[in-house]
């Protein structure tokens, strides 16, 4: 944890010492400020790129998390942005990408890694306990065979099967049907208790829940846990809401306690995690703005807006406050009935694309050819 | 000729899709007459075509319909039919014969204009358009619809539409029989469609990327008269196709010294803020982030500053050196890089290929003649004033379209 430490003003074990989500908003404010403001300056002198941003954009006083100045997670995939020397990169994390897009890619030295495990430890204790169940993969086992290539897809599933035990995967490597050898032995074993199971929103709905349905078949489990990510994109294609979700994975799976969780391979560790509430929780490591794209102002709690992301993880790449990609509102500040504090909301979806008009077919990709670079 | 296998008979073409004419084959547009230059029946129907863009309600959401009406009016053909006609008085002007025109993939409503002109010129046509649908394209192909059914039965053969997916044999089959090829949609298309031979007689008009920008006086702006309606010009100019039209302004150079520039600047983009905003330009969220994307882009490439404006509707950063003076910016929808040069001659060294449309304030046409002459750019097509970088005319990309697409023969007996 040294790198981690390193970073003067950083006060990063206040944070592993604070309660998850115990802190009232002015405290979790007081600390969180500082931190970013720690790391902005650490990223502005560490990191070139990200110096001649701030510098470019006019943001040269002193950060707090209201005004923390972020970056676009786009920018990950179209530049190396990296806060440590290559020498110090212990591994790169990259991110599917969208169809035609460059993959983000994330440089993780070691310090930042070992922060992103053990935050990650904390904030799903808070909803699956701290006792190691026996852990349910929906996905094909392949998935997480290379380690050496660590896609967001097999690092996920790689990163929470360590809150498990006796891991079986649902899905088979050919084609993703149901195992269902594998599923009766893991579901003999397990009669009547307690399990844990991950996987990706669409592919458990896909590949899981529908065929369970179809085959007319229900698991033995009680009071298991379900936790999935990855978004509800294709599935609201097919008008699959959350509730729908929920209902079929007690239906078809016994999976009384449904966990949704929002994150990004530009930020592992720091997640948003779905309580028993349906809402999505800030732990005390990270936070969430709602902008106004026409002037990038804090929109008032309810109001719709680009969601912000701010997690006190990132310290080998500049990646503690992004802009997202995604739409959201914010649903509350330490008011949610599950009792947890901390800024919750809900995901609303993708930025819907822009259409593009003019005489040529091929402005939408140029390489950008750099002033003076 | 008429020993050789019509190219148009071979196989390829069965699989093409006629737009239009509706139910129609291409074999009477193979099989027609060309048309006299300026026929009564195309002027008819331009003329038609033109009354339908401007009057259907429908086609209020597409502006550049409206303006291709506008284009089309009997006294705007009229007026190239005089400059068209005066230019080798002499001479007999005579359509090519077969044109093959190919569309830009978003149905961008440009290609039209090329159409038209090779239909007042006499020549046959077949037009190859995108399959992505989009809703001005539709709305299009309706008029074009509607008026070819109404026209004299001449007009009815002398042009065809057709989409047909990526098919090389296609294109080369209507490449050897064009006498000319007309193709629109950037660097790629052209590449693309360049893979395809034309035949010995063939000839080629190509619409390959462009890159515009506007230079203005930077005294001539601060003290000029109506800075709003100067503002609502330049507004026009860019944001109108989101600055992705090839002839929309992405840069903007000032012409004076740094007090001047200073002083042009504040108060210049704040009027454009504000008027892009009064335009009722469609804002998308999507827009605001490709611009701080490509205000980063800009960043770290080095050598600018951004400048502060009230709201995301345009981004503007400012370049401290000339050296990046015409680099495609990597976001459009009110993304802008300012440079100053303290004279015109500063600019010429910048100039590529690939400029087309220059705006200019402030600067008199002399200066423009000078600047040309003195230093012979390879670019630059246009040097049009605020306002009319979208307006499309038969002198584009630095050819006379009409003559492009006739011969002449010289007549001296």
């Amino acid at each position: 944890m040294s790198e981690a430490t390193d970073i003067p003003g950083s006060r990063i074990e206040a944070f592993l010492e604070a309660p998850v989500f115990g802190l009232p908003a002015a405290e979790k404010r007081a600390l969180l400020d500082a931190e970013l403001a720690a790391l902005t300056a650490h990223h502005r002198a560490s990191c070139p790129a990200y110096a001649a941003i701030l510098e470019t954009t006019g943001h040269t006083a002193p950060a707090d998390s209201r005004n923390a100045p972020f970056l676009p997670v786009t920018l990950f995939k179209l530049h190396d942005l990296l806060s440590v020397p290559r020498e110090a990169v212990f591994k790169t994390m990259t991110s599917s990408g969208t169809t035609g897009q460059a993959p983000s890619r994330i440089f993780l030295d070691a310090g930042t890694a070992a922060l992103q495990t053990r935050v990650l430890a904390r904030i799903m204790a808070e909803f699956i306990g701290t006792r190691r169940l026996p852990m349910l993969v929906i996905d094909h086992p392949s998935v997480v065979k290379d380690r050496r290539s660590f896609s967001a897809r097999g690092a996920g599933i790689l990163g929470m099967m360590t809150f498990g035990r006796a891991h079986r995967f649902a899905l088979r490597d050919d084609g993703m049907a149901i195992d269902w050898d594998a599923l009766e032995a893991f579901a003999e074993a397990n009669r009547g208790q307690s399990v844990l199971a991950f996987g990706f929103t669409f592919m458990v709905w896909k590949h899981f829940l529908e065929p369970l349905a179809k085959a007319g078949r229900r698991l033995p489990f009680d009071d298991a846990i379900l936790v999935h990510s990855g978004g509800w994109k294709k599935l609201e294609a097919e008008a699959v809401s959350n509730e729908r979700f929920r209902a079929e994975a007690l239906a078809r799976g016994g999976f009384a306690r449904v966990h949704n969780f929002y994150g990004m391979v530009e930020q592992t560790g720091s997640v948003f995690v779905e309580c028993e509430q349906g809402r999505l929780h800030a732990p005390v490591f990270a936070d969430i703005r709602v902008r106004d794209s026409r002037t990038w102002a804090e929109v008032p709690h309810g109001t719709p807006g680009i969601v912000q992301v701010l997690s006190v993880l990132p310290r080998s790449y500049p990646g503690h406050s992004l802009l997202t990609e995604d739409m959201g509102v914010i649903t509350g500040e330490d008011d949610c009935a599950c009792g947890r504090l901390g800024r919750t909301f809900r995901i609303l979806g993708r930025i819907p694309r822009a259409e593009v008009r003019g005489c040529s077919d091929t402005f939408a990709a140029p390489a950008p050819a750099l002033a003076d670079g | 000729m008429a020993d050789q296998p019509d190219p148009l008979r071979t196989d390829p073409l069965d699989s093409v899709e006629l737009v239009l004419p509706r139910a129609g084959s291409l074999a009477p547009v193979r099989a027609a007459r060309p048309l006299r230059p300026f026929s009564p029946e195309v002027l008819g129907f331009v003329d038609d075509l033109g009354r339908r863009l401007r009057s259907d309600p429908a086609l209020r959401p597409f502006p550049e319909l409206v303006a291709l009406g506008f284009w089309a009016r009997r006294a705007s053909v009229e007026r190239l039919r005089a400059r068209f006609e005066g230019a080798w008085p002499g001479a007999v002007r005579m359509p090519r014969g077969l044109a093959f025109h190919v569309a830009p993939a978003n149905v961008d409503t440009i290609f039209v204009y090329s159409l038209l002109l090779s239909m007042l010129a006499g020549n046959r046509n077949i037009v190859r358009i995108s399959s992505r649908a989009r809703p001005q394209g539709d709305q299009l192909l309706t008029c074009l619809a509607a008026a070819v059914e109404a026209a004299a039965p001449a007009v009815g053969t002398s042009f065809a539409i057709i989409r047909y997916p990526h098919d090389d044999g296609i294109t080369a089959a209507l490449s050897a029989a064009a006498d000319i090829r007309v193709v629109w949609g950037g660097d790629a298309s052209v590449a693309a469609i360049r893979r395809a031979p034309l035949g010995p007689f063939g000839t080629e008009l190509v619409f390959p990327d462009r890159w515009s920008l506007a230079v203005f006086d930077a005294a001539a702006v601060a003290a000029a008269p109506d800075l709003p309606g100067l503002a609502r010009r330049f507004v026009n100019d860019s944001l109108w196709f989101g600055q992705n039209a090839c002839s929309s302004p992405r840069a903007l150079v000032w012409v004076g010294d740094e007090g001047a520039r200073e002083a042009a600047s504040r108060a210049f983009w704040a009027a454009v803020e504000a008027e892009s905003d009064a335009a009722g330009i469609e804002w998308a969220d999507a827009h605001a982030v490709a611009k701080l994307v490509g205000a980063c882009l800009e960043a770290i490439g080095g050598g600018v500053v951004q400048l502060p404006t009230p709201s995301n509707r345009i981004t503007v950063l400012r370049a401290e050196r000339l050296s990046g003076l015409g680099h495609h910016p990597p976001a459009g929808d009110g993304f802008f890089l300012e440079y100053r040069v303290d004279s015109l001659a500063e600019l010429a060294p910048h100039v590529a290929r690939n400029w087309q449309t220059l705006v200019a304030h402030g600067i008199p046409a002399e200066a423009w003649r000078a600047f040309l002459a003195s230093h012979m750019p390879h670019g630059i097509d246009r040097i049009v004033p605020p306002g009319a970088a979208l307006d499309f005319d038969a002198l584009w990309d630095g050819v006379d379209l009409l003559t492009a697409l006739t011969r002449l023969v010289d007549l001296r007996v």
